[in-house]
């Protein structure tokens, strides 16, 4: 049955094109280029003629566009992947083999700027600055009477911030391609991640809902990660990313080191558990294993980075382990069926710096690896 | 690349090219020129349509022309158009297909059952 287009209908026509232009928007970036226009042209065109022949049509016409939405999109990513992963070959066979490829953030020549230096030191600065901003509030805090509800909810918003900060952070490296600086925010915030599915946050108070005693995140421990992701995607609608990620990895494998060595907070923090009075000490430690970074991000050559971050791992280990053999020797807590050992706390923090060296160190392997194929590629003197 | 020994044609890409073949067409002609062609059998959503376009102007089957009939917007509209190399790749296939058809046609004269 042929019907006019009423003015409903004609509203509908137009809240269909909107919305198949969002779904556009998730084509990767090539192809909204190329054909975005015209295939939106093509779609009113199609509801305009399924409105005048009725409403069955344009509900078959809208279905079936979902339907192959997703087909369509895995097929179009895969193929801009594949393009990109062309490009990339003819880059790299326009350079000698040995080189790093010149359009991966992370594989910068020369030292690193200061700014991503310190951007890289974040994550370390930041408990050494807390422990010293909680030197000055916290008697300032002691003597104010705070409604423990106006105490939560500023608790929550405080959290919520730094969350929503780390965020911003982790995406910015996102968009930008995993430059080095960024490789310590993403393990923290996967760690995180991983961590809070199994925690409880009684009290926490997140957009109107108050988390209960007992309660556990689970899944919803992954939803910052998750949302940095889609956002940055739907954004840059390709997966370059990615692929600039794994590159990075090959050719450069302290930068899966500098990975693993951004775990070190967590780290610490375990290690530390059950001290009481720890927050000068782990000021230190912190500010320690900054200085590993410093010198990472500082320096030009693998081996010079390698050397830092064992260098920093090391070093503080060792003075925690010193720091812990000499809080524990002696001391019996309520939970505890003996008093700690010196000797004992020394042999157990020495076993536990030895896998985390040997982890550290294990994408040695990898670079061993892509060393070996990239010289194969190197062209035979005849 | 030796087009006339590629491997058969899919549906899709053998209509497209036939709807192309008479005079250069946009996406929406092409579109319900291919559903008249197949008997409604084959119906292109638009993520389809333009993933075969992009492919096929890849191959360089086909090419895009300016359309000479502005759309509603009178904004100019792109065309696309078979390519000399389309066009030996559409009667290669027909030819195959053509061949196909004899081949049965033979069998059922010398084996009617």
């Amino acid at each position: 049955m042929r019907l006019k287009p009423s003015a409903r209908m004609k509203r509908v026509s137009c809240l269909l094109t909107h919305l198949y232009g969002l779904l556009l928007r998730t084509y990767p970036r090539r192809f909204g280029i190329e054909f975005g226009e015209e295939t939106q042209d093509v779609f009113a065109t199609a509801v305009d003629d399924a409105i005048i022949e009725g409403r069955p049509p344009l509900s078959v016409l809208f279905f079936r566009e979902l339907r192959d939405w997703p087909v369509a999109l895995w097929r179009e990513y895969r193929h801009a992947l594949e393009q990109e992963g062309l490009e990339e070959v003819e880059m790299e066979a326009s350079h000698a083999s040995n080189t790093f490829p010149s359009d991966v953030p992370a594989l910068k020549k020369g030292p690193s700027p200061w700014v991503e230096t310190l951007a890289a030191m974040t994550p370390w600065l930041l408990q050494p600055v807390l422990f010293l901003i909680g030197l000055v509030a916290i008697p300032i805090v002691d003597n104010i009477a705070i409604p423990e509800s106006i105490g939560v909810i500023f608790g929550s918003l405080m959290v919520l911030l730094a969350i929503a900060g780390w965020m911003v952070v982790s995406g910015i490296g996102l968009v930008k391609g995993f430059p080095r600086w960024s490789f310590p925010y993403w393990s923290l915030f996967l760690l995180s991640s991983l961590y809070m599915m199994n925690a409880a946050t009684p009290g926490f108070w997140v957009f109107g809902y108050t988390f209960g005693r007992g309660e556990l995140w689970g899944w919803l421990a992954w939803i910052p990660i998750g949302l940095v992701v889609v956002i940055v995607f739907l954004l840059l609608r390709t997966l370059r990313p990615i692929r600039q990620l794994g590159r990075a990895i090959w050719y450069d494998w302290t930068l899966l080191s500098f990975t693993l060595y951004g775990t070190l907070p967590w780290v610490m923090l375990i290690v530390y558990d059950e001290v009481h009075g720890e927050g000068p000490i782990m000021a230190i430690l912190m500010l320690l294993l900054s200085a590993g970074t410093l010198l990472y991000m500082r320096s030009i050559k693998t081996w010079q980075r390698a050397f830092s971050l064992v260098g920093g791992l090391s070093f503080t280990w060792l003075i925690a382990t010193f720091d812990l053999a000499n809080y524990w020797g002696g001391r019996q807590e309520e939970w505890m069926s003996k008093s700690g050992d010196w000797a004992e706390t020394i042999f157990s923090m020495s076993k536990a710096g030895g896998i985390l060296l040997l982890v550290l160190l294990a994408p040695l392997v990898l670079g061993f690896i892509s060393s070996i194929s990239r010289h194969k590629r190197l062209p035979r003197m005849s | 690349m030796d087009t006339i020994s590629t491997t058969p044609l899919t549906e899709t890409t053998f209509f497209i090219l036939l709807s192309l073949s008479p005079a250069p067409k946009h996406g929406y002609a092409i579109m319900k020129e291919v559903l008249a062609l197949s008997n409604r059998r084959i119906v292109f959503s638009t993520g389809t349509l333009y993933g075969a376009i992009r492919r096929l102007l890849e191959q360089g089957w086909i090419e895009r022309v300016n359309d000479p009939q502005p759309n509603k917007t009178s904004r100019q509209r792109k065309a696309y158009t078979l390519t000399e190399q389309g066009r030996r790749v559409l009667n290669a296939e027909v030819e195959r297909l053509k061949n196909m058809v004899d081949l049965v046609k033979r069998r059922v004269v010398e084996n009617p059952s």
